[in-house]
């Protein structure tokens, strides 16, 4: 994920990654400061869950994690605490795949974490308040 | 294809140096080096690797990402490590992945304590759990198939099961359904996964997602120990691992022996174990008295089957059954030979060979082996069915078709389950093997076809393509052959004939190359080496000219034999010619018979019964058709009241007047290897858990000089002409047999009489596919199969209900019932 300042990059394969961020098919996403982050994160993740083999252990895993973990976020049942636990997931993932799919969920989500670590904490806050009993994981 | 060379090459793990062979995976080379990779869906025993866990992974010098050991060859001066911060990273973060949606049940799992996810969570992950999110839900445990459940919340997805389903048993029932986090195994139809392997699968689960209903809560790993043993309910002599609770055996493993099953068991060898503990099984010795069979003490048993062998003397005619281990077999020849002066003693089910021939047939320079069967140029199917007749082996054909671009050319008369995967496909007349062979030969030879075709109900171009395969694949070509070619009467002109065949395909005897039987019964190699045939002695000697099981059967039923002894056979079930043998039995005054169930011929007609031992029970030997002397040893106390098989026949000889000096097991094994010079020298211990090959002992050049084949054959029988009935054939199906009408978990599979029919034939005679029919007034389903030779009917062996043996005519009439 590249923010405004990032606007003046060159785009080719060594500099995109150096930045945190994939070339991968040459595709852009654009996403204006309407879009809260939190739902771009979510449509993201459920899209590589959907589109997951299932083949690989990190990739079937992971996306399917990382999503219930961004749907907690947004119904309000997380702290914080789970950010950490959101990208070091990520981490795992990254790399230890048969193919680049969850590699391709697992860079942008972790440069989400990293760059909009604030908006992410004032949504499962807002979310927390909204939500009467935060602290109980729907079965 | 031969077995590939491969050079040895040097790499370094975690600082060690480690000699390993080119191009094997890093996780099998690494243990060379003692060094452990954590794996769950690598299994070399399915073919190539798949790399879908990702447990593996390992860091290699020069490669930046992190590489799946499974998947990666070992190359010369590969530098790799497995104990660095970021493999453990890595095997920590699999581990919690596998776990995300894992139930931790493992105190009602049956796996618990045995399972790998278990022993690899704790060698090689974090110990916490960070997922607080609710794990996926599935109905569970499912009947995946009567014998197996399957519980999906537990399934890891690594393959394994489906694998083994689509690329080794090739039933391509199993499937993984749905995508990503959805996926769940199932079959394709939904419908229960019954396939003759299908026992297999849950041995190869990493977990308990699939589980042996029979096992199902039956023990925990620190209740049972396993014991070590051969199986004996087919020529393919698995070896097994008996799970014993108890002095129960509980359930069967297998055993891994790369040279005899290649790690995989048919599910008659894994679930028949249960007839071993069940009501119906006769464990004591019984007499007829009044008419009635009881239960009596040993002494009284003993008595009675000695005093009436006493009687009749030379007029004892015995047959051993294809179960009956090398020992029992030697001391019953003992006995009937040298006690009792009776010459009538056979193991084959009909047709004599003169003693030359079976020198030929299994002489070690023109003998294959197991493992050749996957890596030779080209392997003949001779009038066998493997999936029944020795299963395992249909695995091994089927591995090396699609591993090792083995050619496979299949002739028999039914069609065969190996039709799929072959080359090449002839069928011939049910019965015509003779001709079939001779023609075989005749277009090897590049000789007239034609008439020797027809005389074999086969196609020419057919005979001629199954032999410009086989001429044309390579030098190393197997003959794998049914041993029912040589039986009946022209059975010695069969085995000349395929003698003729197998020197023209392999001219110059080589290893890798030659003939493998598929004897008719688990032991029939060892039982012919140690004598039990007409007029052949231990070690192929020549011995005093005998009947042989027809002409015993003949002779009973004429009166002109009063005893019959009949060890682990009933001729009714097991024998063709069913009227003759009735007869037999009702006339004959004395039937000893040894057996395991009162199947009818022993209900009706036994007048002593000493109970059989269970498998698990047994200490001997067997023979395998390669001429691996095996061990079965003994698991559990004999149940009830029967005893040790070999000590039952060394008391009966000693009350007839021949104490055979024996007091254990081990010392007939002794006296046999001092009887048959071919097994000179093998001891038990060097048979120990994985066996001998005699063939290739010093002692094998002891076997005797075969009869070459003659120049040339002489005409064969023709198949008989329909004339509107239909050629009648028969084959025995792998479920056809009493342990598993016996065990409660198959029972489900026990066949019922069937009649295979050509479509066009069922559409001539207006019959459809499930109606009853009677084929020669045996009562039968018809069953229409694509495939079968229009003008033949196929009915199966050894039901008891609606016996094919009743059938002695090559002829029969179709009809509906």
């Amino acid at each position: 994920m590249l923010l405004p300042e990032d606007l003046d990059l060159s785009y080719d394969f060594d500099t995109m990654a150096k930045a945190g961020s994939m070339l991968g098919s040459g595709a852009i996403i654009v996403v204006d400061d309407t879009n809260k982050v939190v739902d771009v994160a979510l449509k993201l993740a459920k899209f590589y869950k959907h589109e997951s083999c299932g083949k690989c252990s990190p990739c079937r895993e992971g996306t399917n994690w990382t999503v219930k973990m961004l749907q907690r976020i947004d119904e309000g049942v997380a702290t914080p605490m789970d950010l950490d636990i959101l990208s070091s997931v990520q981490d795992q993932i990254m790399g230890n795949c048969l193919c680049v799919l969850g590699d391709a969920m697992a860079m942008p989500l972790s440069s989400m974490v990293k760059k909009f670590r604030g908006e992410f904490e004032e949504h499962i806050e807002l979310a927390r308040t909204r939500n009467p009993y935060p602290d109980e994981v729907a079965a | 294809m031969p077995r590939p060379e491969r050079k040895t090459i040097t790499f370094s793990i975690d600082g060690r140096e480690v000699e390993a062979a080119e191009g094997t995976m890093l996780v099998d080379a690494a243990k060379l080096g003692d060094v452990e990779i954590p794996v769950f869906c690598y299994e070399p025993k399915l073919g190539a690797p798949v790399g879908a866990c990702r447990m593996c992974l390992v860091e290699i010098e020069g490669i930046p990402k992190l590489q799946a050991g499974c998947a990666t060859p070992v190359k010369d001066g590969m530098v790799v490590h497995t104990q660095t911060d970021k493999v453990r990273e890595a095997q920590n973060s699999v581990v919690e992945f596998l776990l995300v949606n894992h139930p931790l049940d493992c105190p009602v799992c049956d796996k618990g304590g045995e399972c790998p996810l278990q022993d690899i969570s704790y060698g090689w992950g974090r110990g916490r759990s960070r997922m607080v999110e609710p794990k996926r839900h599935f109905e569970k445990p499912l009947a995946l198939s009567p014998l197996i459940a399957i519980d999906r919340e537990r399934c890891i997805l690594c393959y394994r099961c489906v694998r083994f389903s689509q690329e080794v048993s090739e039933d391509y029932q199993l499937v993984l359904q749905e995508r990503g986090a959805e996926s769940f195994v199932a079959t394709f139809d939904g419908h229960p996964y019954v396939a003759p392997f299908s026992g297999n699968i849950i041995e190869l689960c990493p977990v308990g997602a699939l589980t042996s209903q029979p096992y199902r809560f039956r023990a925990r790993p620190w209740d049972i120990e396993q014991s070590g043993s051969v199986c004996n309910l087919c020529p393919g002599q698995c070896n097994v691992s008996y799970t014993v609770r108890d002095d129960r055996v509980l359930r069967v493993l297998g055993r891994d022996h790369a040279e005899v099953d290649d790690g995989w068991l048919c599910d008659r060898g894994r679930f028949a174990y249960q007839a071993m503990h069940v009501d119906e099984r006769i464990t004591s010795p019984m007499v007829r008295d009044g008419g009635v069979l009881r239960e009596v003490t040993w002494e009284r048993a003993l008595e009675e089957a000695s005093k009436a062998l006493g009687r009749a003397k030379g007029g004892v005619g015995a047959i051993a059954g294809g179960s009956t281990t090398n020992e029992e077999g030697f001391l019953l020849q003992r006995m009937v030979r040298d006690a009792l002066g009776s010459p009538h003693i056979d193991s084959r089910a009909s047709g004599t060979l003169p003693v030359g021939l079976h020198a030929a047939l299994s002489a070690p320079a023109t003998q294959a082996t197991v493992p050749d069967v996957e890596f030779a140029h080209a392997v003949l199917v001779l009038d066998t069915e493997l999936v029944d007749d020795m299963p395992i082996l249909d695995l091994r054909v089927r591995k090396g078709v699609r591993r090792n671009g083995l050619k496979l050319a299949v002739a028999t008369s039914r069609p065969s389950s190996l039709d799929a995967n072959a080359a090449a496909v002839a069928r011939f007349a049910p019965g015509a093997g003779e001709a079939f062979v001779a023609a075989l030969d005749a277009a090897l030879a590049g000789g007239e076809v034609a008439a020797l075709a027809a005389a074999a109900g086969a196609e020419e171009d057919a005979v001629r393509a199954l032999a410009d395969l086989l001429r044309g694949a390579g030098e190393d070509i197997v003959i794998v052959w049914g041993e029912r070619l040589t039986h009946g009467e022209r059975g010695a002109q069969a085995a000349q004939a395929l003698l003729k065949v197998g020197s023209r395909l392999n001219p110059n005897p080589h290893p890798g190359a030659g003939l493998l039987e598929v004897p008719a019964g688990a032991n029939s190699r060892g039982l012919r080496e140690v004598g039990v045939l007409p007029g052949i002695g231990p070690g192929l000697t020549a011995a005093d000219a005998g009947l042989d099981t027809p002409g015993i059967a003949a002779a009973a039923a004429a009166g002109d034999l009063p005893a019959l002894y009949l060890l682990h056979t009933d001729p009714l079930r097991d024998l063709p010619d069913r009227a003759t043998w009735e007869a037999a039995l009702e006339r004959a005054s004395t039937v000893i018979a040894h057996g395991a169930f009162l199947t009818e011929g022993l209900r009706d007609y036994a007048t002593v019964i000493f109970p059989t031992e269970p498998p698990a029970a047994k200490e001997g030997t067997l023979t395998h058709t390669d001429g691996r002397l095996q061990r079965m040893r003994q698991a559990i106390g004999h149940p009830g009241d029967s005893r040790a098989e070999w000590q039952v026949l060394a008391e009966l000889s000693r009350r007839v007047g021949l104490d055979q000096q024996v007091l254990t097991a081990p010392m007939v094994f002794a006296q046999i290897t001092a009887a048959v010079p071919f097994y000179a020298g093998i001891t038990l211990d060097a048979i120990g858990g994985t066996g001998v090959r005699w063939p290739v002992t010093d002692a094998a050049s002891a076997w005797p000089a075969g009869d070459g084949a003659p120049i040339a054959l002489d005409a064969p029988a023709a198949a008989a002409s329909p004339n509107g009935k239909l050629r009648v054939g028969t084959f025995r199906s792998v479920w056809a047999a009493p342990e598993v009408e016996a065990s409660p978990a198959l029972k489900f599979l026990a066949p019922k009489q069937r009649a295979e029919l050509a479509p066009a034939d069922a559409e001539r005679l207006g019959i459809g596919h499930g109606e009853r029919v009677l084929v020669g007034g045996v009562p039968a389903i018809a069953h229409l199969r694509t495939g079968t030779p229009e003008g033949s009917v196929f009915l199966e062996e050894g039901i008891e209900a609606a016996p094919a043996a009743a059938i002695t005519d090559p002829l029969a009439e179709v009809t509906k019932a």
